[in-house]
């Protein structure tokens, strides 16, 4: 589909020597992310198939919902085409991209919180929880409190460096080693407590 | 016992395998959809219409300020914007004689205790505590009575004293022809 597609650039102001055509496929985050800014929608395309499985896994497993989860990606993705000239490329597309899609997972929290109904958390955490009744690793994820399964979902999950992940959680690095640092211990302890008979 | 680095990389290699989830099928075309129907605002026209909106607001704000310079010079409002009097920037005859209400600055007390020699409820009294302190006095001036107070006040404010006196702030109001009472009024605010 896209990866067939082909777009010569233009010729630059300097001469009349054209660039090589670029595959959508092959472009870089940040030359995609330049295209859409001019409004080309299947160089967004391209962004979207290419991050859609990362960013719902983590807005999945910061909301526990797959509802949730599926309208924070959506949003997330609309948000950032609509401000997509203001990505200046100081970060890297997927920093930003990601720390969108996040602020919608940590809203969709509030508002959970503040609508005071605990049936809906619930509801999503057994869901997780799966057909039998162990603790698998998904369940023991999900019980984490949202700063330390962010910060595992972020580093293990995603697989963001430790700088990338500070800065798409908005907070310092050393906060989130410590997060991750804990998160993974009770994980650890919590599959080994789930070990044994 | 869970702080073991084996454990944890072994929690990572797991994390890393089975924790990831694939988006829903349809999720990247409703998304498309979206986008396509969206109309991504033009970057280009932004600084436009920032412009626009400045120079909109820039605008009104020029037409309130030249209303209420209207207001204060046409004076039909009966003092709502006290028409100002000092010895600096003196009115001319015409605008002071249009206004209802006017303030005077740097009226020598004296002239302002001669003028209220005849004044309705004041003599001495006014002169007296609690007024004492005041730099700012209210007198009501019959219609009649108008343009003569005023031009004293006006030019006492602006005569040089060769002896020290205090000076207060005096606010004129013009009574509306046959109102009573029918004599100055001096009033401490």
């Amino acid at each position: 589909m896209t990866d067939a597609l082909a777009i010569p650039l233009r010729p630059t102001t300097r001469g009349a020597a054209y660039h090589a055509p670029v595959r959508l496929h092959d472009a870089s985050d940040e030359w995609l992310a330049k295209r859409s800014a001019r409004g080309d929608a299947d160089a967004f395309e391209q962004l979207v198939l290419r991050y859609q499985d990362r960013l719902y896994t983590l807005a999945l497993r910061i909301t526990l919902s797959d509802a949730d989860a599926r309208d924070c990606v959506q949003d997330g993705l609309i948000s950032a085409w609509c401000a997509i000239d203001r990505f200046r490329g100081d970060a890297r597309f997927s920093t930003w991209i990601y720390r969108i899609v996040l602020r919608k997972a940590y809203d969709t929290l509030d508002r959970r919180r503040r609508s005071a109904d605990p049936s809906e958390e619930i509801a999503a955490v057994s869901h997780d929880r799966s057909s039998d009744d162990r603790l698998d690793l998904i369940a023991a994820l999900s019980a984490l409190e949202p700063e330390f399964r962010a910060a595992a979902v972020a580093c293990d999950v995603i697989g963001m460096s430790m700088e990338e992940a500070a800065e798409a959680l908005g907070v310092p690095a050393g906060t989130v080693k410590s997060r991750l640092h804990r998160a993974r211990a009770r994980l650890a302890q919590q599959l080994e407590v789930n070990r044994t008979p | 016992m869970s702080d073991q680095p084996e454990q944890h990389e072994e929690i990572v290699r797991r994390l890393r395998d089975e924790a990831g989830a694939r988006a829903p099928a349809g999720l990247a075309g409703d998304v498309m959809r979206r986008v396509r129907s969206e109309p991504r605002p033009n970057p280009r026209r932004r600084p436009l219409l920032v412009l626009l909106a400045a120079a909109v607001i820039i605008a009104a704000l020029v037409a309130g300020i030249s209303r209420l310079g209207g207001a204060g010079s046409g004076s039909a409002s009966g003092g709502s914007v006290p028409e100002r009097a000092s010895s600096s920037a003196p009115r001319t005859a015409g605008a002071d004689a249009k206004a209802n209400s006017i303030v005077v600055d740097g009226v020598p007390l004296a002239t302002l205790s001669t003028v209220a020699k005849h004044a309705r409820h004041a003599g001495n009294a006014l002169f007296a505590s609690p007024c004492l302190g005041n730099s700012l006095y209210l007198l009501s001036v019959p219609y009649t009575a108008w343009d003569a107070v005023r031009t004293r006040l006006q030019q006492s404010a602006t005569a040089v004293s060769a002896s020290p006196t205090r000076r207060v702030r005096v606010r004129l109001r013009r009574l509306a022809p046959g109102s009573t009472p029918g004599a100055i009024t001096v009033t401490c605010p």
